[in-house]
């Protein structure tokens, strides 16, 4: 019985575009069959019962809202003083672009 | 080799070696003959006026060509950065030079480290300096080659799945690598950055404790290395455990060649037999044998993701050498020209498995077999000191064998990757030839985290 491929060309090409890497037939064709082999053995790791632990690092993180408490801006004429150019009464901020 | 009367005199001796003999063995990617003369009359000149010299003068020390030496080729054996000059050193360079190790050379190298045979360098052929018609493993060859035919005293290499033990043990030479974090990786061409160390590959275990005293400790620019302190082992390295207990996985000898499996075991037993307070004990450590699949996914998603930045705009091939109609094309033209063919197996079987649709079956899966392995070698710790076993399952194979076959390439790493996978340190020390091939075989001891100390002491123990 024919077992079933891990990865086909098309899988593999697609791959290829992302990796951004030329591929000529020849080596698709080489490549496909390698990595066939070479996931088909590392399928043994389904075996592993991971215990359904979570790893530190890919744990979501919880982030505790902060309260939103309105509240008077008290620096207003410090954040004006930013400001030395006025025109018709609106402030001026130099180009960025 | 007459002991030289000057650190002069010692590396022209080298120098005279390596024009000699290198030619055949290809262990050098370039040669600093000018720069180590120079270096090594401005250590003479200071003994000679009574100066202060560093703790490494008078040493002889090659380089892999994936860590950068300012001003001086930093290639990885590809075509990629054949002529790319490093435009700073590692810090770990930069130490050896500050203890006044004289730095001989750039040694070969598996193209980016990806192999275990050193047969995947673009630039130069390495053959094992003990049997011409034999590798010098990998994917640090050129650093166990240089070691091994006496061009050197010591390498500053990397291990990432094996690159310092595999070839350490092919050639017959003392290979240590640190826990994961104990030595900057500032400088270096990252293969898989959360497994890559730097280390020693030396001839003796005394000068593979001296150099790793010097590179190892703390360094702002490499925040894994946060907190660790450098240790001086040379100063304790005769001293001994009062007990020892070492376990030895069965594991370890299944699918290992008879005869070193022999070697090993001899060399085990003779140390049980020499020093008191040492208790062997064999055990079963089943999960050892995801290791090498667990490594392999995870060095080839971190690879795959390394290697996105060589697209010739900053680092590598020009583009004036490539054509095509938009920026992927020319991309895409330049990487297929200046990678080798084991170079773009991993990085499509790194995008593959880290592909969405993919990920959860295979690299998430992976990170978990990681951690799970971790956890139980740290049971292991509870109840060992030590743990032993032969560093690679044969020994130097001939060349060319294994050419054609990956993933037979990739076995030859399953004994090695244990440690890489957990973080521990792990080292490589001869145990003798083997009576079928009268090669080498190493034995692998792995030690707990952060015990380098220890782990000298018991090489250096089997060495003698």
């Amino acid at each position: 019985m024919q077992t079933k491929e891990e990865v086909d060309s098309a899988t593999l090409l697609r791959m290829a575009e992302i990796a951004r890497l030329k591929l000529s037939e020849r080596e698709l064709e080489q490549l496909r069959r390698d990595a066939n082999e070479i996931l088909s053995y590392f399928r043994m790791i389904d075996e592993l019962e991971a215990r359904g632990e979570e790893l530190y690092y890919i744990k979501p993180v919880a982030f505790e809202p902060r309260k939103d408490i309105p509240a008077a801006c008290t620096e207003a004429g410090a954040i004006r003083g930013q400001f030395a150019k006025k025109k018709d009464g609106v402030m001026l901020s130099p180009k960025s672009f | 080799m007459k002991n030289p009367d000057s650190v002069e005199e010692n590396v022209r001796s080298r120098l005279e070696l390596i024009s000699a003999r290198d030619s055949r063995i290809g262990a050098f990617i370039e040669v600093y003959a000018e720069d180590a003369i120079a270096q090594a009359r401005d250590i003479d000149a200071r003994m000679k006026a009574g100066k202060k010299v560093g703790s490494l003068a008078g040493l002889v020390v090659g380089i892999k060509n994936s860590i950068a030496v300012r001003g001086k080729r930093l290639t990885c054996a590809s075509k990629m950065l054949e002529n790319y000059a490093a435009p700073y050193s590692a810090t770990a360079v930069e130490r050896i030079i500050a203890e006044d190790g004289v730095i001989i050379g750039s040694t070969n190298l598996d193209e980016f480290s990806c192999g275990s045979d050193c047969s995947r360098s673009k630039l130069a052929k390495t053959v094992n300096p003990l049997d011409f018609e034999r590798v010098p493993g990998g994917s640090s060859g050129g650093s166990a080659a240089a070691v091994a035919a006496g061009f050197c005293d010591v390498t500053l290499s990397e291990d990432t799945g094996g690159s310092i033990r595999l070839p350490a043990a092919f050639c017959g030479a003392v290979g240590v690598k640190p826990t994961y974090g104990a030595v900057s990786r500032y400088g270096i061409c990252d293969l898989a950055m959360s497994f890559d160390q730097l280390g020693p590959l030396g001839r003796d275990v005394g000068s593979c404790a001296r150099l790793l005293s010097t590179v190892m400790g703390e360094d702002g620019r490499d925040a894994m290395t946060a907190g660790v302190a450098r240790v001086d082992y040379s100063a304790h390295l005769n001293s001994f455990p009062k007990r020892l207990r070492v376990g030895v996985p069965k594991e370890f000898f299944s699918g290992c060649d008879e005869w070193v499996s022999e070697a090993v075991w001899g060399k085990i037993k003779a140390l049980e037999s020499a020093r008191d307070g040492v208790e062997i004990r064999e055990f079963s450590f089943p999960i050892l044998k995801y290791a090498l699949p667990i490594y392999y996914i995870l060095c080839a998603s971190e690879f795959s993701s390394a290697m996105q930045k060589y697209d010739g705009l900053k680092y590598g091939m020009p583009w004036s050498e490539a054509n095509g109609r938009d920026l992927n094309e020319i991309v895409s033209t330049v990487r297929d020209r200046a990678l080798g063919a084991e170079v773009k197996r991993r990085i499509l079987i790194g995008t593959y498995v880290t592909t969405k649709e993919f990920r959860d079956a295979w690299y998430s899966k992976a990170l978990k077999a990681r951690d799970a392995l971790k956890k139980e070698f740290a049971r292991v710790f509870d109840d060992f000191d030590a743990v032993m076993g032969p560093t690679a399952p044969m020994v130097a194979w001939k060349l060319g064998e294994k050419d054609q076959d990956p993933l037979q390439m990739y076995l030859a790493d399953i004994l090695a990757v244990p440690a890489n996978c957990a973080g521990l340190p792990a080292a490589s020390v001869p145990a003798g030839r083997t009576k079928k091939e009268n090669m080498p075989a190493g034995l692998q001891v792995i030690a707990p985290w952060g015990g380098e100390q220890a782990l000298l002491q018991i090489l250096r123990a089997c060495e003698k």
